[in-house]
């Protein structure tokens, strides 16, 4: 396979959410590409917009959601455009992924075994004969301990952390080739997360798998992510490989973030909260979004439109006073 | 310092069989020995005869393995399910022998508070912010008259910096740090001596969660509580907490001073935890990844340590004899045969 055309390419994306209290521009001008065999990380706040962009590439943007702008092609799929029936194909065969909040994705009254069964059934993975043996094998990949029993438990039986590594073995049963993992490893500890994390980039690598990993936690991002994607309230605000952003980051967002976040053996006045929140995405919005937040805001940050600098290669970012 | 909760032997059982899952109470056992189920019932050791202490004024963290019993354990303490054997004291009270069922009923409900996982899940959507917090002190501390509880709830509000005219929304009108600020209000409305913290700022951004665990600190000196802190989040835990405990499989493997848990650990999964903490020093997290597959909850070999087979440190001696307790100074233990060695 070529390298040279990314398998998800997002561009110019804005999405609308038709709201009784009015419209949510949720995404403004997104554009996000993803090639075989790479990791990108998208990286922001809660609310920024992060499992819209995951789901509308998907194809299953909730009924209120609208996209006003902007492509996506997935391996030369136009999603925005496709049928359901062939959008439905491509998230069996092509495209998979790992849902936020795995207890309430999973059916509580189906033990856990039977659920990943279900997928590889309907996938073809597997006959009557070998699923079971199917099912264990892929319960082992994500390290359930004691995978024979626990093929008839039910999701309550299991702890937090042991249904999230259950919707990631159903994630990966039918070998995709995008897979998009939205908070794949919140809720677990530490060296379980690492395992999980090394299992998704070991298959990034062998089988070429494009990955989109959604998180808060940017120490992880850091270790795992080719190239991140900082978003904040709708907008990419910085994007670049993970050692320029983590080593020089030029949006004033970007450095907050990372300001926020606890390191090792610090202290509790090292770190500093972002004074604010997110501004209401209902009303007008100013040209960026962050100037109700930021310490650098000054007059032509209101004035003229937004657009994307390239601060050094392949290192880009929105905003008019650049760090 | 003097002892507020004392854990001696502490057990959770939870019985697998054909008859499905029984909590490891006497009325399942029965069931269980009386009727056809299968004969070879199996049972998962949650929680594994576990011993600590919390100090008055003390916090402690709670680290481990997802599925490694920390909810099970904290569920105990806070008397919202049984035990299957051992003890629990608080302030010197025996609060193990009382039925979970019956535990609203003592006074030490309102004195041993938790704070639940996620704050967008744990509150009632039903209920406005003030009824959120109003409602234990309506139920446990009698306060009827209408001016005394909108007193006592605005005061607890104004402790965790949330803004009064918040107080008449709907969970689904609160930002996740302001859900976050009236689960603990509800949580400490009360003026708890112990507060139990099941990951806490799990589901909080990072801006958020920074003003959170700054509030947990000051409410903490203010008030004078201890502490119980589950968290995954290693780092969290060694801005917060004094010392620290840590699970593997139902049981405590280490138990030591916080700083040393994270600069000098003993016991190898311990270790391992350690240097998988995401950010850290690259070349020493691959070194002690660990391999192979967990043992399994289900029937343990009592004469064998847990950790065996992902251990690097494992040998033979390791599946003929349970691990010794491993003391490298007064207050820093590890149950191992072969802890690691300090260099
Ligand atoms: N079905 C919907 N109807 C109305 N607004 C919505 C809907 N889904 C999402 N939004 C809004 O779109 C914005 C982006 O939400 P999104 O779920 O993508 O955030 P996120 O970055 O994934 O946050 P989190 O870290 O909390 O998961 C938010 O303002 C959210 O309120
Ligand atoms: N009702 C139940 N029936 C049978 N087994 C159970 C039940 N509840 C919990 N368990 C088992 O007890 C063990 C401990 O679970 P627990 O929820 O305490 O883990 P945890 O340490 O809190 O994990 P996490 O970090 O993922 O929240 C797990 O093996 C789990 O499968
Ligand atoms: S007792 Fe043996 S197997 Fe267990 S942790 Fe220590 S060295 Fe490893
Ligand atoms: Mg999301
Ligand atoms: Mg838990």
């Amino acid at each position: 396979m070529s390298n040279t055309f990314p398998l998800l390419d997002i561009k110019n994306l804005s999405v609308e959410f038709r709201t009784r209290s009015g419209v949510v521009k949720a995404l403004e001008d997104v554009s996000l590409e993803v090639f075989r065999g790479e990791i990108v990380g998208i990286v922001g706040e809660s609310g920024s917009g992060k499992s819209v962009s995951a789901l509308t590439a998907m194809g299953i943007l909730d009924p209120a959601g609208h996209v006003t702008a902007g492509s996506i092609s997935l391996g030369g799929l136009d999603v925005l455009g496709a049928g359901e029936a062939v959008l439905q194909t491509m998230r069996g065969q092509q495209a998979s992924m790992i849902f936020q909040s795995p207890r309430t994705s999973l059916n509580p009254i189906r033990t856990v075994g039977k659920q990943i069964g279900d997928v590889l059934h309907r996938h073809n993975m597997a006959d009557r004969q070998n699923l079971r043996e199917k099912v264990i094998k892929s319960l082992k990949t994500v390290r359930i301990p004691d995978p024979d029993r626990r093929f008839d438990a039910y999701p309550f039986e299991l702890s937090g952390g042991m249904c999230q590594r259950i919707m990631i073995a159903m994630a990966l049963a039918c070998s995709p080739e995008l897979l998009i993992a939205d908070e794949p490893t919140t809720g677990l500890d530490v060296t379980t997360q690492a395992a999980i994390m090394d299992l998704i980039r070991d298959l990034s690598r062998e089988r070429n798998m494009a990955t989109v990993l959604i998180t808060h936690d940017l120490a992880m991002a850091a270790d795992y992510c080719d190239r991140i994607i900082v978003m904040h309230a709708g907008h990419v605000v910085e994007s670049g490989s993970s050692h320029d952003l983590f080593t020089s980051p030029r949006h004033p967002y970007t450095a907050k973030l990372m300001k926020a976040t606890p390191h090792g053996g610090g202290n509790l006045d090292d770190i500093a909260s972002i004074p604010g929140g997110l501004p209401d995405l209902r009303g007008v919005l100013p040209p960026c979004r962050f100037s109700g937040r930021c310490e650098r805001h000054e007059a032509i940050c209101d004035s003229s439109a937004m657009i994307s600098k390239e601060v050094s290669p392949n290192h880009f970012v929105n905003c008019q006073r650049p760090l | 310092m003097s002892a507020l909760l004392e854990v001696f032997d502490l057990k959770k059982y939870y019985t697998l069989g054909g008859k499905g899952l029984s909590d490891g109470s006497l009325v399942s056992w029965i069931r269980n020995r009386f009727t056809n189920a299968p004969k070879d019932t199996q049972v998962l050791h949650a929680v594994d005869g576990v011993n600590f202490v919390i100090s008055k004024g003390e916090s402690l963290g709670l680290v481990g393995e997802s599925g490694c019993g920390k909810s099970t354990l904290v569920g105990m303490l806070a008397r919202l399910s049984d035990s299957t054997s051992g003890s629990i004291k608080f302030a010197g009270k025996d609060i193990g022998s009382v039925r979970a069922k019956q535990f609203h009923a003592e006074p030490e409900r309102s004195e041993l508070q938790i704070v639940f996982q996620d704050p967008h899940e744990s509150l009632n959507p039903r209920f406005t912010a003030f009824d959120t917090i109003a409602e234990p002190l309506r139920r446990l501390a009698g306060l009827s008259s209408k001016a005394e509880l909108r007193a006592r709830v605005e005061a607890v509000a104004t402790q965790v910096d949330l803004p009064l005219q918040l107080l008449g929304r709907f969970p689904h009108q609160l930002s996740g740090g302001q859900k976050a600020r009236v689960n603990i209000a509800r949580a400490i409305a009360l003026s708890p001596k112990l507060l139990i913290l099941d990951e806490p700022t799990s589901a909080l951004d990072v801006s958020v969660q920074a003003v959170i665990l700054k509030l947990l600190v000051r409410l903490k000196q203010e008030l004078g509580m201890s502490y119980l802190f589950v968290s995954h989040d290693l780092n969290v835990v060694r801005l917060l907490c004094d010392r620290v405990i840590v699970m593997y499989l139902g049981q405590i493997v280490e138990e030591g001073p916080a700083e040393d848990i994270f600069t000098k650990p003993l016991h190898p999964y311990t270790r391992a935890l350690t240097s998988a903490i995401p950010g850290h020093n690259k070349e020493d997290a691959s070194a002690f990844r660990l391999e192979g597959d967990p043992l399994s909850p289900v029937d343990p070999n009592p004469n064998a340590c847990r950790f065996y087979g992902r251990c690097p440190n494992g040998s033979e001696l390791c599946i003929k004899a349970a691990p010794p307790k491993f003391s490298s100074s007064s207050d820093h233990y590890a149950v191992c045969h072969f802890p690691v060695q300090p260099h």
